[in-house]
């Protein structure tokens, strides 16, 4: 009897086993594509020039020089464009935190007629592509003057965001409904249960809704690629593009040295708060 | 009375959104179907002309022709491929696995570049001189295309930088997989289900909800796809102002934008966004209604 059990148990282990160890096997393998790029981005960055552009190409660059980086320097005005992607990415972050939690709180903890179909629109405004709104938006922008300055890449977002909204108010409505309760017989107004109870309780939700508007502004190359037109106002997306899209090509090892120094932040920020990030995109999943 | 006031409390807290609503989306979606029966040009004030964009759109203008091509083509691989890896990936991950943050992390970060990181840096991967993929292949003895200058091999060029972007998507479904009951599947197992059975008859119904946004959302940003054909055929010397060897990899929105900004026709280009907008509109209208039917939702 027990070797009979113990013969057919070592099958079905030893199939689970190959099993499991094939699952690994994908894993890496496709785990090291995915790295690749990065490995391959960073070791170019610290390659001499004649490294680079060689026929048997060289993993790993000895002697590894900083150079690069210094001339990166000299052909994005580094500072200036940090400066501008820095101040787009805070001023629309600050923005959207502020305008998206109001919204939500009107969206979830005050009961209005109405409120859940305008919250379905406000849904489904998340559907409609932005090619079909961004050229009248253009204009009335250019109408307005704010061609010449920063405005179009964070004042929108001053009036909140479709997803922001939406990512906040399934938050918000988790927060128990006695807490506001007790504060209206409190006499609380509903703006000071707004700030002094549901804001400290969403410091998380909050933090999320900046932080992801801080890397989707630093990202991003369209919207100011549309919106910047003068140098001096170049965001560093733009600024890294021109040295393969420009009229003089950088070469390689300087391309990628300033990629490296672009993405730096990023991934620090990644790093760091990776917890925020990944639960953040996964509750979206869930809610989604 | 106090309907009244909760109308106007509530009114209140989301009147920022209610003027973007109105001022950002609304009036600017109306006034671009407006433009789109208009010659603009910026320089002068909109002239009506009809039906004429369309009429010219459809009839006399082959670039549009190849545009439209380029994109379909385009939409019909790259939305099911991501899709489908990400897919596998997520399953593959979803399995209790050491250093499940790692890998998770891992294939999430190229998501979080800035998009023409990554961009350039497969262009430098696709250099067809001096690109380390040609190097790998040529080695191997596999044929190393000139890929960012043919016509025929930018556009597989294209669909690869993408792939290497599903680390969102891949997360979305870890979220809908992680909540998945275990009962569910102790329950198969006890039945005597196999892998195959239990992730088309289990998991993927279970899933459904997050495979439907999956493919919404994703639909709507394929259709668009702008950055990474550009920066990685982006050149001053081109003979073209954005989008690949002959037009090769020109899609929908860079072709809007070169008549729009380039060729100061703002009318044309809406033209151009309205018959993309509709077009996305039903397609997204049957994902939704084929959704009544495929998409099971837990509790229901």
């Amino acid at each position: 009897m027990i070797s009979k059990f113990s013969s057919s148990y070592h099958i079905v282990f030893k199939k689970v086993k190959i099993a499991r160890l094939m699952l690994y096997i994908i894993l890496i393998l496709a785990g090291l594509m995915f790295f690749f790029p990065f490995f391959w981005m960073i070791s170019t960055a610290f390659k001499r020039i004649e490294q680079c552009y060689t026929k048997i190409p060289v993993w790993i660059p000895k002697p590894i020089i900083l150079d690069n980086f210094k001339e990166a320097l000299k052909w994005i005005p580094l500072l200036r464009q940090t400066l501008n992607t820095v101040y787009i990415s805070f001023m629309g972050a600050i923005g959207t935190t502020i305008a998206s939690s109001l919204s939500a709180y009107g969206f979830s903890k005050v009961e209005w007629p109405g409120r859940d179909i305008l919250f379905t629109i406000t849904l489904s405004t998340m559907m409609i592509p932005f090619s079909v709104y961004m050229i009248p938006l253009y204009i009335i922008y250019r109408n307005l003057g704010f061609l010449g300055s920063f405005l179009p890449l964070w004042l929108p977002y001053w009036f909140g965001g479709a997803f922001n909204i939406f990512l906040l108010t399934q938050f918000f409505k988790s927060i128990p409904k006695e807490l506001s309760d007790a504060a209206r017989i409190d006499g609380c107004s509903e703006f000071d249960i707004f700030w002094r109870i549901i804001i400290p309780l969403s410091r998380t939700a909050l933090a999320l809704v900046f932080i992801f508007h801080v890397v989707f502004m630093w990202k991003e190359f369209f919207l100011p690629f549309l919106y910047l037109p003068r140098q001096d106002m170049w965001t560093l997306s733009i600024g890294l593009q021109a040295l393969q899209g420009g009229t003089i090509k950088a070469p390689w090892n300087v391309v990628m040295a300033a990629a490296t120094l672009i993405s730096t932040p990023l991934l620090l920020i990644f790093i760091f708060a990776q917890r925020i990030f990944i639960e953040g995109i996964m509750m979206t999943g869930i809610k989604g | 009375m106090k309907t009244r006031k909760k109308l106007i409390i509530g009114l209140l807290f989301i009147l920022p959104w209610l003027i973007h609503l109105g001022v950002f989306i609304g009036y600017p979606i109306v006034i671009s179907f407006y433009y789109s029966f208009t010659d603009y040009s910026l320089l002068s004030a909109p002239e009506w002309i009809g039906l004429d964009n369309y009429k010219e759109l459809l009839n006399e203008d082959d670039v549009f022709k190849i545009v439209v091509k380029n994109t379909l083509w385009y939409v019909i691989v790259v939305l099911p491929l991501n899709l489908i890896v990400a897919l596998i990936i997520a399953l593959l991950l979803d399995n209790k696995i050491k250093l499940l943050s790692f890998f998770r992390a891992l294939f999430y970060a190229p998501h979080l570049l800035p998009i023409v990181v990554v961009g350039l840096v497969w262009r430098w991967i696709f250099n067809g001189e001096y690109g380390i993929l040609n190097y790998i292949l040529s080695s191997l003895g596999i044929y190393a295309p000139p890929w960012l200058a043919s016509p025929s091999w930018i556009k597989p060029a294209i669909v690869l930088v993408e792939v290497f972007l599903v680390g969102q998507l891949i997360l979305m479904y870890l979220a809908g997989l992680k909540n998945v009951p275990e009962e569910i599947y102790e329950a198969a197992l006890l039945d005597g289900a196999n892998w195959w059975y239990r992730v088309w008859k289990i998991t993927l119904p279970m899933i459904s909800p997050v495979i439907q946004f999956n493919l919404i959302t994703q639909l709507i940003s394929v259709f668009q796809v702008f950055a990474i054909p550009y920066v990685l055929t982006v050149a001053a010397d081109a003979g073209y102002p954005v989008g690949g060897p002959g037009r090769a990899s020109t899609f929908y929105v860079m072709y809007i934008w070169e008549k729009g900004f380039t060729g100061f026709r703002m009318g044309y280009a809406s033209a151009m966004a309205w018959i993309m907008f509709i077009v996305i509109f039903l397609l997204t209208l049957t994902a939704l209604r084929l959704g009544r039917r495929w998409v099971f939702h837990l509790g229901e």
